[in-house]
């Protein structure tokens, strides 16, 4: 288990390597100055050809790309173009949030969408079947930043119970409805999981037994298949937790969340570089750090599942 | 790969499995309603400027923010605009994003892919790793960096949403691959002498076809998603082009006074997605029930 946790990790360099030379790369081909969008047009062309040698701008892009990947290695991200803070301290002071939404999210993710799901597949092939499912399926569909516009309008501009905007020095009421946005996609994908396991569990021998046995069907769904059918819900929920690190941007934008999405969000509008390289490189990271936690858990929950192999 | 081959791919019989395929659609009850969904949003979006009576840019500040009416279904906008056209608008440029790019991530994909599958070792190895450094990236911030960069313009949604969607058509099409090309009869033409770029061409990319279509379909559902979640940030269609992301995003400030210039927009938005979805779930279940679902972002 732990060599395989270290040989996954081990993969990781590379492809961080990967991601980070993509993102240079791609930050040094693409138009536009970042030294004009930190001083406006109007400054003189010394001041602003100082600040190009101060930055490191015009050196050859090799030594550009040494430098870049020394800093890394050290970890360190760089300063902020715009803010002069240190990226890394910024990314400390957003991760925790973006992290705290996540985490609400998931949670009403896996408890919402196991009900519905445990729901449908007790009450399998009724209208009420149907109607869950449906639900789920144009869940599915919906775009997030629209499910966030809808929830704001219901509860905000109607009702008026919920706040529509903010982070609320971290009170609850604020984080409703940012958690309920970000929870859609996968709320109605793990009641679909959820559904499709139970019910492929359910046709088993000893779901059959337990039946016969003279279980109650709820009883008999929640103990037995369910719990075997957990497998499957796992990887959708841990890949979905990885992708809310970086899918946050638009709930983030929506909501006027102090999270990574945003922060990098704005990075990028304001092309500040060091500040989108550092971000997305750990968002990548904690994306594969996820997925791999992922995977661990797996063999924990299903001893059938061996590790190793083709990492 | 050359012109020949391409020409000689040309003459190859149609896909026998398609119009059974059609049938069995027919017969499938949500495949159905998603073709519905499909061919009433594609109508829409094609006839467009047939349908409607206005030009969906025109400005007219004597009507503006008036709620739903019989001449004005979806009210009118900001600028007295009508808002059901402008959602019509909307659908044309959604689709035409929407195709291109798939179109783009498809080509790429599946020239890699078959590379990939076809002559494996190193040659596999450096393609999936790119495409998995590919996937590891946080796509839609991928597509907000690109498109930041270049400029948001028609060509560059087609391109950056196109590039960032090939992983998962590669990796598809290279598992693909691996099973056919070690069907009998790929080695009988092989050992005949037949050169690679023919077998790849002629032989084994009519067998990975189908997963291509289906592929296609529940691709195209995510592509406009995407299209309409970067248009939402400013970073899609430009004023004044009617898009759908865009239009939910104006919308907002008047959520109290006109909630329709947000939530109409919004509804084609699921509906489309929806028809895709299940379009291309049908798809997938028609033809090989083996097929996993593609990477989800």
């Amino acid at each position: 288990m732990l060599q395989y946790a270290l040989k996954r990790i081990f993969w990781f360099i590379p492809i961080l390597l990967g991601v980070a030379t993509v993102t240079f790369l791609l930050l040094y081909v693409l138009p536009g100055d970042p030294v004009l969008s930190m001083v406006g047009e109007r400054y003189d062309a010394a001041t602003i050809q100082n600040l190009r040698t101060q930055m490191h701008l015009d050196d050859p892009l090799p030594k550009r790309y040494a430098r870049y990947l020394s800093d890394l290695a050290h970890l360190d991200f760089g300063t902020s173009y715009i803010t002069g803070v240190p990226v890394w301290k910024s990314i400390q002071e957003r991760a925790p949030h973006t992290f705290r939404l996540a985490v609400a999210a998931m949670t009403i993710a896996v408890v919402l969408g196991m009900t519905i799901g445990v729901l449908a597949a007790w009450k399998r092939g009724s209208p009420f079947d149907y109607l869950l499912i449906g639900g789920s399926v144009v869940g599915v569909s919906m775009p997030v930043f629209w499910l966030g516009v809808l929830l704001i309008y219901v509860f905000s501009a109607r009702l008026g119970l919920l706040p529509a905007s903010g982070f609320g020095d971290g009170r609850l009421a604020y984080l409703v409805l940012p958690a309920l946005t970000l929870s859609q996609a996968s709320t109605a994908y793990v009641a679909r999981i959820t559904r499709s396991s139970v019910l492929d569990e359910a046709g088993e021998n000893y779901v059959k037994v337990a039946r016969a046995k003279g279980l109650s069907e709820p009883r008999l769904l929640v103990r037995h298949a369910l719990r075997n059918a957990l497998l499957p819900i796992i990887t959708v929920v841990g890949i979905d937790f990885g992708s809310y690190l970086s899918g946050a941007v638009l709930t983030e934008s929506i909501f006027a969340w102090p999270g990574l999405g945003r922060f990098t969000l704005d990075a990028i509008l304001k092309r500040d570089l060091p500040a989108i390289q550092g971000s997305v490189l750990f968002m990548a990271a904690a994306f594969m750090l996820v997925n791999l936690a992922v995977d661990i858990l797996y063999a924990r929950v299903d001893p059938r599942v061996k590790l190793g192999g083709a990492a | 790969m050359n012109v020949g081959t391409a020409a000689t791919a040309a003459e190859l019989p149609r896909v026998r499995t398609a119009p059974s395929l059609w049938r069995r659609l027919v017969s499938h009850r949500s495949g159905l309603v998603g073709a519905l969904l499909v061919g009433i949003v594609v109508f829409l979006g094609v006839m467009a400027p047939l349908l409607t009576r206005s030009d969906p840019n025109v400005i007219d500040m004597d009507n503006a923010l008036q709620a739903p009416s019989v001449s004005h279904p979806f009210g009118t906008d900001m600028f007295g605009r009508d808002v059901a056209t402008r959602v019509m608008y909307g659908a044309r440029f959604s689709l035409e994003v929407g195709v291109m790019s798939r179109v783009i991530a498809l080509v790429i994909g599946t020239v890699l892919g078959l590379l990939a599958g076809f002559y494996g070792g190193r040659t596999e190895r450096w393609i999936m790793r790119l495409a998995d450094v590919t996937l590891a990236y946080p796509g839609l911030l991928l597509l907000i960096a690109v498109m930041a960069a270049v400029g948001p313009s028609r060509l560059s949604l087609f391109v950056s949403i196109g590039v960032v969607g090939w992983a998962g058509v590669a990796r598809l099409v290279r598992a693909q691959v691996l099973t056919v090309k070690e069907r009998e009869f790929i080695l009988a033409i092989r050992s005949l002498g037949a050169p690679d770029p023919i077998v790849i061409v002629r032989h084994i990319l009519p067998n990975v076809l189908t997963p291509i279509i289906v592929i296609f379909s529940m691709g195209l559902g995510a592509s406009i998603m995407a299209e309409s979640s970067l248009s939402f940030l400013g970073l899609g269609a430009q004023p004044p082009t009617a898009s759908w992301g865009s239009m939910i995003a104006n919308g907002i400030d008047y959520l109290r006074v006109a909630p329709w210039l947000s939530l109409a927009p919004g509804i084609v938005v699921t509906l489309t997605v929806l028809g895709f979805n299940l379009l291309g779930d049908a798809l997938r279940d028609l033809s090989d029930p083996r097929l996993g679902r593609p990477a989800r972002k």
